[in-house]
């Protein structure tokens, strides 16, 4: 009998807005979830009700940014007439922000890799199918078959859990280097493509930020916004091993290389860092500066083994290109995960 | 209490003549150890306890720090400190803060940076204090806040009786430069970039 009521109780309220709302949408009517579509394959779905099935919709590749989606629905003003920005799964979409220009709705989806990656499309959901009601458009954004295949050389992070933490973020710039590259922007781009190679070769990975932004708050104290990179660590359970990477800097712009830290007291921590510089400096022929101990905060107050690797010099010009180029993180984020791999292998 | 201060100036005195009387730079050590248990930082510098004619025997051999420029080593660095005004650890911050000489590596603290005094209490602890331009001109990353707190630490580590630095700006403790090391408890003497 309840449910009977309930079930009267949401058709009455998608019949009340479906006569209210015709030909406008509101970030309301917006649902996502990340579905399964075989064992070990997922993909984003994304659900927008619409108020007229004869929508007219388009979903294209931003012409100036590869990893926007443009999603535009015609003839649709968007309700309040505001700009309203929603978070995504953060796997395969970072997230949606809508915008009314006077008649259509474009809608921005933003990957945290190129389109050309992914698998996309947008259709309109069979009415007896849908969960959220009639007139739903849908949207699916899956990884291309092609990034999903596993290394022989990095099967050996298949089950650990990884933390990794991309150095500063948000108000925190970290160095920037000489051209005005951020650091903040090298080390999330690095640590999204190490996030992506050790997923897809089964480890669990945990990432402090996923965006451009602080972890604990804008502006915080340096031991706030470092300690809340730790908690990601402690709080995360069974988290193996937590990394961190930054990108160097030094006052003298000659200053080059890659360099590994690990905490003094931590022989584990070592091995880790020892074996991911041996990886970067084989793939990317920089001057090796080796691996010192360092009282660096995050690795001093993590728990479990940890290592802080600095990829290049922001301040050394040529590095600098180096650090800001798609193909050198590639290089440096399988290099890690080889590294990564290494250390499991034996452990 | 005056008579104790009478008697701390004579030993003061006494010990500045001895220091300048010795050669070995151990044996300076020694003397400024012994020093430094009674007297704080800014009690040396009284210039009325001394004869004029002595001012020139104020003057101490140590050895600073500045980093090389690729910032993986630190270069000692062989300075004659006037301690006349200031005392040694003033002095001592005061030739890092003059930069090097060429060949000894290259300038790291901050340019424009303050110092606003350095203490060191009977456990060993040297707090250094500096304006605030410290963090606000320091650009470095992990190596740029190895090389600067490295130098500062190191050098004045080279008295005996200190055994950590802390620092501070503006009066109040530093937590970090920017977001690498964790400075919210002493630093020892960073011996790896020796």
């Amino acid at each position: 009998m309840l449910k009977k009521t309930s079930l009267f109780l949401v058709l009455a309220i998608f019949l009340f807005q479906a006569v209210c709302l015709a030909g406008s949408f509101s970030p309301d009517d917006f649902r996502y979830s990340v579905l399964r579509s075989s064992s070990v394959t997922n993909y984003l779905h994304m659900e927008f009700r619409l108020s007229d099935k004869n929508t007219k919709y388009t979903l294209q590749v931003n012409p100036e940014n590869k990893r926007e989606l443009f999603l535009t629905i015609s003839d649709t003003k968007l309700k309040h007439n505001n700009l309203k920005q929603t978070a995504l799964d953060g796997e395969f979409a970072d997230k949606i922000s809508f915008k009314d220009d006077g008649a259509n709705i474009r809608a921005v989806i933003s990957l945290p890799y190129d389109a050309d990656q992914a698998d996309y499309k947008a259709y309109m959901v069979d009415n007896n199918k849908s969960k959220s009601g009639n007139n739903v458009l849908a949207v699916d954004i899956s990884k291309k078959e092609v990034q999903k295949s596993v290394s022989p050389s990095l099967q050996a992070v298949a089950g650990h859990v990884i933390v990794i933490d991309p150095g500063h973020g948000g108000s925190d710039s970290g160095a920037v280097g000489p051209d005005g590259i951020m650091e903040k922007n090298v080390t999330l781009a690095v640590a999204q493509k190490v996030y992506n190679i050790l997923v897809n070769n089964g480890a669990t990975v945990i990432m402090t930020r996923t965006t451009d932004r602080d972890v604990y708050a804008p502006n915080a104290s340096a031991v706030d916004e470092l300690q809340a990179r730790v908690n990601v660590g402690e709080f995360t359970r069974g988290t193996d091993i937590f990394l961190s990477i930054h990108a160097n800097s030094f006052s003298s712009p000659s200053a080059n290389g890659t360099g590994t830290y690990y905490y003094q007291y931590s022989p584990q921590g070592e091995r880790l860092a020892s074996l991911m510089q041996e990886e970067m400096i084989n793939a990317n022929g920089l001057t090796d500066r080796g691996t010192a101990a360092a009282n660096f905060y995050v690795l001093k107050h993590t728990s479990m083994p940890s290592a802080l690797i600095e990829l290049a010099f922001i301040s050394n010009y040529q590095e600098e290109q180096l650090l800001n180029s798609d193909d050198f993180q590639e290089t440096m984020a399988e290099a890690i995960c080889r590294g990564i791999s290494r250390y499991f292998q034996g452990s | 209490m005056k008579q104790i201060k009478t008697v701390l100036a004579v030993f003061l005195v006494l010990s500045v003549v001895l220091v300048a009387g010795c050669s070995s730079n151990t044996d300076n050590k020694e003397q400024a150890g012994q020093q430094n248990g009674q007297i704080t930082a800014n009690d040396q510098a009284k210039p009325e306890k001394a004869a004029p004619d002595k001012k020139a025997a104020k003057n101490i051999k140590m050895t600073v720090y500045f980093p090389d420029e690729n910032g993986q080593k630190l270069i000692a660095a062989e300075r004659t400190l006037d301690i006349s005004t200031d005392d040694k650890y003033t002095a001592a911050i005061k030739a890092l803060l003059q930069g090097p000489k060429k060949g000894e590596g290259i300038a790291i603290i901050p340019a424009g940076t303050k110092l606003l005094g350095v203490t060191v209490n009977k456990d060993g602890l040297a707090e250094v204090n500096f304006d605030n331009t410290f963090v606000k001109k320091f650009s470095g990353g992990s190596t740029g806040e190895i090389m600067l707190v490295g130098s500062i630490t190191d050098t004045l580590t080279n008295f005996s009786e200190v055994k950590t630095v802390r620092f501070l700006v503006d009066g109040k403790p530093l937590e970090t430069l920017s977001g690498h090391l964790d400075l919210t408890t002493p630093v020892t003497r960073m011996q790896n970039i020796l």
